[in-house]
């Protein structure tokens, strides 16, 4: 039952895998891979959050910090010491971690600070960073970093090929490790963790190692991740570094996809991301937090579970509906740019999925000799 | 088995919050296979000492001892992993998981006894062994209180403890519910487990304990066979007077 997902998550990273080799042959333009890291850089950045706080329901604002440790530490070892990015990422990765053990052995052990005062303190811990980064000439110190002359191994034809495998494999890695948590004895605790942490504890959760394991994970994820985001930005600054939006992005995307499941911020990292991109593309790059938010009240409002549960129980209709919607998209706009298809295929989506269960039901009935098949692959998931 | 032999101990247990003294100078043993009554009036300070026993609130003075061990001041999932379980008077359960997860996750982490292989396997015994087998895949909201006492039971058992503490599991029961609360409890005694049970429902008390510990304002106050103790004119009067008769 577990397994299939996983094969679907798995082939569609072999197919990614594939789409640099595609765009070499067909010479389709290189903003699709541009477009393709920013998803994968999301995906690890939001499954990274949601592993820790979705999975134990503990929300930190802390991400900045993981991912600027990330961002600054490679920008730093490249630039000033001559270090390669691939020797520069480990070391990224296990800053990050360590500080997010350290914030979370203090956190954690004082029983005083739990729920908001947990958040409160990530989000301290977030903004303490940036001024940090700024006051302190060795790292930034008002100046900024810019990363010129990285190499990319020949094996990559650019720099955009190399930073696409580099994201896509983090995504990966960073996928692979919240679905191994999901189903180990550290996922059920975690979630038990979520839903009552005294009485997990008393049932024999050790609480306190797993908030900090999962914490500490979150954070080398995030670093390793930022690692590789410095390169991309090509100028690291701390006003571009440090923004809250790289925490409440995560936390957007996570809710939205669904915190009680690995594949939810997957979802929810290509939802926001497609639609934030169009926005800018189109010129409303201002409308795109007020867009965002408001998704986020809608969401809570109407789809508490997030998509992953709506999709699960009506994932055939849905797929069907997204794919006519792409091919209607296809013969009627032709030629047709391929980005503002696939936002669109997605958010007819999305319109879907929150339709309520009460006016789905009624709908589906109407159709239920064509789906009458649909049942066994959405149980499925 | 031996009757008199001791698994859980307090000696001189003490625990206030600010002014106020919950408990005071509390002494009492707890011997294996028997079913301890831990009865006295609102307030006397029963919760607390179950909470303290648990390692859910620490105690200020005195300790705790658990065959023998000082387990006192431990990390509560490490007194529940050497095999003291719970109940809570207010059911508890994980709300974002079915009937059959809550009861894996105390499967999974409870190891009195080691870890069992098919951990749904396992916990759907427990459930069977409540009644409440027909619920396993349902979520627990759609439980009501009693199946939702039931479920605490289930997964207090599944962590295959030695001993069991029982928070006013019957509380709130209607009659014919709380026969067969009486009855799991005493088949729950005849898998060799050692039970203390609060309890404020005396007809229960007295046809399931071995023995009771009466406690009033937190202070020790009689101890015997249920009978025989709740008769005595002190605890009478801790009941505040006349209304109760035995």
């Amino acid at each position: 039952m577990r397994w299939k997902p996983l094969l679907a998550a798995l082939g569609t990273a072999a197919l990614l895998a594939a789409i640099p080799l595609l765009q070499r042959a067909l010479g389709f333009s290189v903003y699709y891979l541009v477009f393709l890291y920013f998803i994968f850089f999301w995906v690890a950045q939001a499954t990274s959050w949601n592993l820790f706080s979705g999975y134990a329901g503990m929300f930190s604002f802390g991400q900045v910090a993981f991912l600027g440790t990330g961002v600054y530490t490679v920008a730093i070892l490249i630039m000033r010491y001559g270090w390669s990015l691939p020797a520069a990422l480990p070391v990224a990765a296990a800053l990050a971690g360590l500080l997010a053990f350290t914030v979370g052995w203090i956190v954690f052990r004082l029983r005083s600070l739990r729920g908001e005062l947990f958040s409160l303190f990530t989000l301290v811990v977030g903004i303490g960073g940036g001024y940090v980064a700024n006051s302190t000439p060795w790292i930034d110190g008002g100046q900024g970093i810019a990363l010129t002359r990285v190499g990319y191994p020949a094996l990559f034809e650019s720099m955009t090929e190399y930073l696409y495998y580099l994201g896509l494999g983090t995504a990966v890695l960073a996928v692979s490790v919240a679905a191994a948590i999901q189903y180990s004895r550290l996922g059920r605790g975690l979630f038990a963790i979520h839903d009552d942490e005294r009485v997990a504890e008393g049932l024999g959760v050790p609480t306190f190692r797993y908030k900090l394991t999962a914490f500490t994970i979150n954070g080398l994820l995030a670093g390793l991740s930022g690692g590789i985001h410095a390169v991309q930005m090509n100028y690291v600054a701390v006003d571009s570094v440090f923004t809250l939006h790289f925490s409440l992005y995560a936390i957007l995307m996570s809710v939205l996809g669904g915190t009680r499941h690995w594949m939810g911020p997957i979802l929810g990292a290509l939802v926001i991301h497609s639609l934030s991109d169009r926005l800018a593309s189109a010129g409303f790059s201002e409308l795109q937090q007020v867009i965002t938010g408001s998704t986020l009240v809608i969401i809570i409002l109407f789809m508490r579970d997030g998509i992953y549960g709506r999709l699960r129980d009506r994932l055939q209709p849905t797929l069907v509906l997204m794919a006519v919607t792409a091919l209607v998209q296809w013969l009627a706009l032709r030629p047709v740019d391929g980005l503002t298809l696939l936002t669109i295929t997605v958010f007819v989506a999305l319109a879907m999925l929150l339709l309520p269960p009460a006016v789905y039901d009624r709908v589906a009935a109407a159709w239920r000799p064509r789906f009458s098949s649909g049942s066994g692959m959405g149980s499925a998931l | 088995m031996n009757q008199h032999d001791v698994i859980l101990e307090c000696r001189h247990v003490g625990k206030h919050f600010g002014g106020l003294q919950a408990l005071h100078d509390v002494s009492l043993t707890l011997r294996r296979g028997e079913i301890l009554g831990l009865v006295g009036p609102n307030g006397s300070g029963k919760t607390t000492l179950i909470n303290v026993i648990s390692g859910y609130l620490p105690c200020d003075q005195g300790q705790v001892l658990f065959e023998g061990r000082v387990i006192s001041g431990m990390e509560p999932h490490k007194i529940a992993a050497a095999g003291i379980s719970r109940t809570y008077q207010i059911p508890h359960p994980f709300r974002g998981m079915t009937v059959l997860e809550n009861v894996m996750v105390a499967a999974q982490f409870g190891h009195a006894h080691g870890r069992p292989r098919d951990l749904a396997a396992y916990a759907m015994q427990w459930l069977d062994f409540v009644g409440l087998g027909a619920f396993a895949h349902r979520p627990v909201g759609s439980l009501n209180l009693h199946q939702l006492k039931f479920l605490e039971m289930a997964r207090a058992l599944a962590a295959r403890p030695k001993v069991l503490m029982l928070d006013e599991v019957l509380a709130g029961l209607n009659p014919g519910e709380m026969e067969e609360g009486v009855a799991l409890v005493a088949r729950i005694r005849d898998t060799g487990t050692t039970i203390v049970m609060v309890e404020h429902i005396m007809r229960a008390v007295t046809s399931l304990a071995d023995r009771v510990v009466v406690l009033d304002q937190g202070k020790y106050l009689a101890e015997g066979p249920p009978a025989e103790v709740l008769r005595r004119p002190e605890v009478v009067k801790a009941y505040l007077g006349s209304d109760y008769h035995a």
